[in-house]
């Protein structure tokens, strides 16, 4: 091959590359809609690794960003500690407006961090710093006194949703505080709940609770009027799950529940439960008091261990975009 | 042929009459409680609920229960009962009562709105009088959880018990007993009013306020009782505590060693504390925003499980004689083991006067017309925060390292290694001790300018 070829096929093939390349970047994000977030057949969990920078105590609550930032609820050293997607740990804040944060939950670039103790959401924005209490117990006379132990938003509407421990019931938030609306109360008929924990919406702006002392999920419309589903764990009546806490929904719309209590998460579908992992332990993919579950873009699995001061990293066998 | 016949029927009649004396006066099995605003076919009015008691009368075929309810209202000027009657039988149950017999309902009413605070004033008891032979029911939390009614979701049940793997004597998932109280009692969770840690109580819903027991594990805690170590069941060592006053025994120490997990006829009615003869009496109600406890008895009792040289008075388990103090005429304070020590169990209201009476704060079990003092008046359950801090002679003489406390194996706080404790009191210094004692005192005190 004569020289002059030979730099004409390096060329054509260097541009084609990063023509390529361009091309895979810039639409990474349709590209990984196509990819399926889950197998269909009989996934297996891969432990990766641990988050953990050596100091966490009691981390609870667990979000990612747009980034695939994850954010921590630090919850025992009262701060939010926020790690890259590499498992990097990137700052930690809050300590001096904190102190049991258990939940937290980002929208447009605002961190909402629900406070058990201080009975208080607060707000700072993803750099750390501190912007605002959004509500506080008993100084929001359409809102009460509450104790909030989960949070999450809807990035569409700007709303924000917490559960309430004190009187057992949602209550929703618009971005600046102002009671939309609130339901639920204490007990254990249908849409009643008793130490209601995690909160996640799917797609369709549908409300899953976790009603922890009733030992179920239940599934409300996007305004908390009509109970559409209850997920009880083995699909009989009853509550069956030993105490469901955190929870997310990805892409597909399936749901993972962390149990506490059992040690595990569950994965269900709108039908029924597909599989479930992890069980009591303290080895790499075994969970000891595990609280929260959050997803990220790439498929990766995040899932706080209270009792082992540790996030526990996974991601499902046959996912080609996680590390 | 004819004297076994007769031997056979006496023995029958013999075991009939037995079961007789046995059922007479027993307390009905399994109360459940249940609040609702549903009752059959009725609905409450508006901002009202039912009270509804279920018990079990496996025996009882007539329509009318052998048992009554008893409501207790305790407020600070004591404890009185109302009799709401007896029983009836449930004649259409509901899903999940249907396997049962001698179920019976008692329909009560109250605000909904108040319920939370008023339902912590209460205690239902279920028997044929209120101070002998019931069983009792807290109306609060009235589902099925952990400790109660946990066979409507036998999931909780693999929370706490694994049936092959265990890693405990009592087919425990956990060898530290703690991490699983405080997934519901912690501070990082919510499943319970009480946080132990934190030492807080729920008294309506988001107020919390100072619970009786004191805190585990505040930044302020400077003593407690450490339920954080590891069981050490195969070999003894490194995780056995002495106890003060046990006459140097040394103890595991978990949450399940003083509450029991379930309901059983060795847990009291009140925090489900373990008893070995004297169950320990006690209502806790909501007063002008506190959280208060009512103590009738048992409580010197519990404590002497371990620290039983400190127990004086009926029932101790050394049977320490009582005292006549010596400006009565008597001996004065007897020997406990190789010590002279304080009694508890004692009636403290002949040391009461008009100014005692007015300022005394602390914690005194009140039956029989007198007020007696517990190991609970001078020192907290769980841990204080006061802080003077001594040391332990008895511990000191057998040469213990008493406070060595350290980290757990998962590195949380437990408490740094130290040789003083400031031993779980109340009050700083001998604050405790001038509650009763300050008109013992010369000299121009605040009493004598007062008085």
């Amino acid at each position: 091959m004569k020289r002059k070829t030979f730099i004409k096929v390096v060329l054509v093939l260097v541009i084609a590359l990063t023509a390529l390349f361009l091309y895979l970047f810039l639409t990474r994000n349709t590209l990984l809609d196509r990819v399926p977030f889950l197998p269909q057949r009989n996934p297996v969990p891969v432990f990766l690794y641990y988050l953990d920078d050596q100091g966490l105590n009691a981390p609870v609550g667990v979000a990612t960003d747009d980034l695939d930032y994850i954010y921590i609820t630090d919850t025992r050293n009262s701060r939010v500690v926020v790690f890259n997607n590499n498992g990097f740990k990137l700052r930690d804040f809050g300590q001096n407006h904190l102190d049991r944060p258990v939940s937290v939950s980002i929208l447009k670039g605002s961190v909402y961090v629900a406070d058990l103790a201080l009975q208080r959401i607060q707000v700072f924005t993803s750099q750390g710093t501190f912007r605002e209490t959004l509500v506080a117990s008993g100084e929001n006379k359409d809102v009460g006194v509450f104790i909030p132990t989960a949070v999450t938003v809807d990035d569409e509407k700007g709303l924000l949703f917490f559960t309430d421990a004190a009187w057992h019931r949602v209550v929703v938030l618009d971005r600046d505080g102002n009671f939309r609306f609130s339901f639920g109360s204490s007990g254990s008929g249908q849409g009643e709940f008793l130490y209601p924990n995690g909160i996640v919406l799917d797609t369709n702006k549908n409300i899953y609770v976790a009603d922890s002392n009733n030992g179920r999920i239940q599934v409300f419309s996007p305004d908390g009027k009509e109970v559409i589903r209850v997920i009880t764990g083995s699909g009989k009546q009853g509550g069956t799950f030993a105490l469901p806490r955190g929870m997310a929904v990805d892409k597909s719309g399936r749901l993972w529940v962390v149990d506490s209590l059992a040690h595990n998460v569950s994965v269900f579908d709108d039908e029924r439960k597909l599989f479930s992992f992890g069980k009591l332990g303290t080895e790499q993919g075994e969970f000891y008091f595990p609280n929260t579950v959050a997803l990220d873009s790439v498929g990766r699995i995040y899932v706080t261990e209270r009792g082992m001061n540790r996030v526990s990293v996974f991601t499902l066998s046959g996912n080609p975009l996680a590390r | 042929m004819l004297l076994r016949k007769v031997l056979l029927i006496l023995l029958i009649v013999s075991v009939m009459l037995l079961q007789e004396a046995a059922s007479d006066g027993s307390a009905p099995r399994r109360i459940e409680v249940v609040v609702t605003q549903e009752f059959g076919e009725f609905t409450a009015p508006t901002g009202k609920s039912f009270i509804i008691l279920y018990w079990e009368e496996l025996d009882n075929t007539a329509v009318q229960s052998e048992y009554a309810v008893f409501e207790s209202k305790v407020d600070k000027n004591g404890l009185s009962w109302l009799e709401h009657g007896y029983g009836s039988r449930v004649t259409s149950p509901v899903s999940g009562e249907e396997g049962y017999l001698g179920y019976y309902r008692y329909p009560g009413i109250v605000t909904i709105e108040s319920a939370q605070t008023d339902y912590q004033n209460y205690t239902y008891h279920v028997g044929t009088n209120p101070d002998n032979s019931y069983s009792s029911a807290r109306v609060y939390p009235p589902s099925e959880n952990y400790h109660a009614n946990y066979q409507k979701n036998t999931a909780t049940c693999q929370g706490c018990h694994s049936t092959h793997y265990a890693r405990h004597p009592m087919l425990l998932n956990e060898r530290i007993m703690y991490n699983i109280c405080i997934e519901c009692h912690g501070d990082t969770g919510t499943f319970s009013k009480y946080n132990v840690l934190q030492g807080t109580v729920e008294i309506s819903p988001g107020v919390k306020v100072p619970s009786p027991a004191g805190a585990f594990d505040s930044v302020e805690t400077t003593s407690f009782h450490n339920v954080f170590l590891e069981d050490d069941f195969e070999s003894s060592s490194m995780f056995l505590l002495h106890a003060p006053g046990s006459g140097g025994e040394k103890y595991n120490l978990t949450c399940t060693d003083c509450h029991s997990a379930h309901v059983t006829s060795h847990s009291s009615g009140y925090r489900l504390l373990k008893f070995r003869t004297t169950p320990v009496t006690a209502y806790s109600y909501v007063s002008d925003g506190k959280y208060n406890v009512y103590y009738v008895n048992g409580m010197n009792s519990f404590c002497s499980n371990c620290h039983s040289y400190y127990n004086y008075g009926d029932g101790s388990e050394h049977d320490f004689p009582e005292h006549v103090l010596r400006q009565e005429d008597g001996d004065g304070i007897k020997k406990s083991g190789e010590f002279y020590r304080h009694p508890t169990n004692i009636q403290v209201s002949n040391w009461f006067d008009s100014y005692t009476e007015r300022n005394f704060t602390l914690p005194l079990e009140s039956r029989d017309g007198g007020k007696y003092m517990t190991c609970k008046t001078c020192h907290y359950a769980h841990g204080t925060a006061i802080i003077g801090e001594q040391v332990s002679p008895e511990l000191t003489a057998i040469g213990e390292t008493k406070y060595g406390y350290t980290t757990d194996e998962f590195g949380n706080r437990i408490a740094e290694p130290k040789d003083t404790s400031s031993m779980l009191k109340r009050l700083d210094g001998m604050g405790i001790c001038l509650q009763c004692h300050l008109s013992q005192i010369w000299s121009n005190t605040a009493y004598e300018m007062q008085n």
